[in-house]
């Protein structure tokens, strides 16, 4: 991994797409991960990536997770919807969903994020479950949480089979360390420039990132006509597609 | 008595004690054969149930330790993993039977019977008991059954079998708190029971004792029959018609005919005999007339 890497993917299956900057790419096990990298998963397929220090995530979808690897402080993974397993190792790292926030140093969890709710369950150590409308909570070993939008944390004892049926087979086992056989690197292979379909949900999720983010594709008359449709939403791409609406007005006389 | 009878009398006697003795001896071996070979093929699945027993604790759970934290997987306990094992073998060989037979089971299929429960309690009663053999009618016939007591020898079993509140809950999500609680250290709880239906083997050994049975008869019969033509033949008939001739010649018909023999045994040589006292006789006679 080189020192910039943030990340490596070790396990990739048909169907999963890179988005680093614009661009839409294939990837391989052995690719490089930096930060702000996402990467999007079809219904039942793998992804798994690995951090420095042994941290390792696996992602299935439907969904996407968008890696953040400051060079100072822990990587934060935000995942809009999928299912996740981590394998958490110091310093540890964050995960961010719409209806929490969790935050691991030393543990074990799986977590399934849907659109306005997000389930965890705690194989081993303990998570701090965070959200700006309920005090922080920690969860234990062997404990599963759920918690919608709209409702507050919710606690059982052990898993609902529910929960468990719908994730992944292998997210019940233990998750292999696939880094350590990998023999070369492989390099993102460029697949298409994002829509403005696929870029709306990013653009929903955190408008001023994405807005800047993408701010690139308005070259494209495709990208630039779609998001024209809804410009009110963006008020930086509208000054900068309709300089003329900010202009200042010259003070009457 | 005619010397026939006599002698097929004495053969008669020889062949049925001899019959009976073999047949009583044949008998007693093959289904003895037949009883161990029984005992044998329950000695074997015992076996088997163990082995299955220790290779699910030492290396299928340890596999599925994690999947454990989601969800209780049955697969993981030895007495599951022998019962189903032998559930798999019954589809083929269906008068074939294992049951880890307990008073008060986890798993409700495997509550002992009436019959069950008393062999049970013969080791409940006896704890230097290792092992029950025995018999037993069932509707497809005689069945051997061999059990061997199962006691809680470790505490790790009190984890899952003694009280609901420190079993886990995964477990008791799927097999409730009522039954297969209260267990004790060292308590026999149950026990491991093997049956092997006794037909098959058994109807073998019959078979085979009547084959056996049979060809002796056959056997007995050619040497009668064979004896009795040699005896008429060689011996009979040759002194009957001696005894002919020489009843003549007392009489004085010493044109009865002559005392010849072709064969050089016994009665050759002793119608050679005769036939020299027969010319000594014819002599005699002429020197007395004379
Ligand atoms: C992790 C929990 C767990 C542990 C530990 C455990 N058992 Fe069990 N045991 C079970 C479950 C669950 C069943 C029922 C399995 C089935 O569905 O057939 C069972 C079944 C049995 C049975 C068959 C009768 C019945 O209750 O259905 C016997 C006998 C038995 N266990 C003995 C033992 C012994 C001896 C030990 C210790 C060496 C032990 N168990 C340890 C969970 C456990």
């Amino acid at each position: 991994m080189d020192s910039r890497a943030a990340g490596l993917v070790t396990h990739v299956e048909p169907g999963v797409r890179l988005l680093r900057g614009v661009t839409l790419y294939k990837i391989a096990p052995g690719v490089a991960l930096q930060d702000g990298d996402i990467l999007t998963a079809p219904v039942k397929a793998q992804v798994q990536v690995e951090l420095d220090k042994g941290t390792i995530a696996n992602f299935a979808g439907p969904g996407a997770l968008w890696l953040e690897a400051p060079t100072s402080g822990t990587a934060t993974l935000t995942v809009p919807g999928g299912a996740l397993k981590l394998v958490a190792k110091a310093p540890g790292v964050r995960v961010r969903t719409a209806a929490f926030d969790v935050g691991l140093t030393e543990a074990i969890v799986v977590l399934r994020v849907e659109l306005a709710a997000t389930e965890i369950f705690v194989e081993t150590g303990s998570a701090r479950l965070v959200n700006p409308t309920s005090p922080p909570r920690d969860a234990k070993r062997g404990e599963y949480v759920h918690k919608s939008l709209s409702t507050a944390f919710a606690a059982r004892p052990l898993p609902p089979r529910t929960f468990v049926d719908a994730l992944p087979r292998s997210f019940l086992d233990a998750l292999p360390a696939l880094a350590p056989g990998l023999k070369s690197k492989a390099v993102p292979v460029p697949d298409h420039d994002i829509t403005y379909a696929e870029a709306q949900p990013w653009l929903a999720l955190d408008r001023p990132t994405f807005e800047r983010r993408f701010t690139a594709r308005l070259r494209d008359p495709a990208f630039r006509k779609a998001a024209a449709a809804e410009i009110a939403r963006y008020p930086a791409w509208d000054r900068l597609l309709h300089p003329e609406k900010y202009e200042r007005k010259p003070a009457p006389k | 008595m005619k010397l026939i009878w006599k002698f097929n009398l004495v053969l008669l006697g020889i062949f049925v004690l001899g019959f009976l003795t073999a047949g009583y001896v044949s008998y007693r071996a093959l289904q003895d054969n037949a009883r161990e070979e029984i005992l044998q093929n329950a000695r074997l699945m015992m076996e088997a149930a163990l082995s299955t027993r220790n290779y699910t604790s030492t290396q299928v759970k340890p596999l599925l330790d994690t999947q454990m934290r989601y969800k209780f997987l049955p697969q993981t306990v030895p007495a599951y993993a022998a019962t189903e094992q032998f559930t798999e073998m019954r589809k083929k060989h269906p008068d074939y039977t294992y049951k880890e037979a307990t008073l008060n089971p986890t798993n409700l299929r495997d509550r002992a019977t009436d019959w069950e429960a008393d062999v049970i309690n013969v080791f409940r009663g006896n704890a230097a008991m290792v092992e029950v053999v025995g018999e037993r009618e069932t509707p497809t016939g005689p069945a051997l059954y061999l059990s061997r007591p199962i006691q809680i020898k470790s505490p790790a079993c009190l984890e899952c079998h003694s009280t609901a509140d420190v079993a886990p809950k995964t477990m008791i999500d799927q097999y409730g708190s009522a039954n297969g609680f209260g267990w004790r250290m060292d308590e026999i709880i149950g026990a491991q029971i093997v049956s092997v239906p006794m037909t098959v083997p058994i109807e073998r050994a019959s078979r085979t004792f009547k084959t056996f049975m049979t060809s002796l008869a056959a056997v007995f019969l050619a040497i009668f029959v064979l004896l009795n033509v040699m005896l008429y033949t060689m011996v009979i008939r040759r002194v009957t018609h001696l005894a002919g001739i020489a009843d003549q010649v007392s009489l004085g018909n010493m044109d009865a005919g002559e005392f010849k023999s072709r064969s050089r045994d016994e009665i050759g040589v002793l119608t050679e005999a005769m036939g020299r006292m027969k010319a000594s006789l014819v002599q005699a006679m002429k020197m007395l007339g004379a």
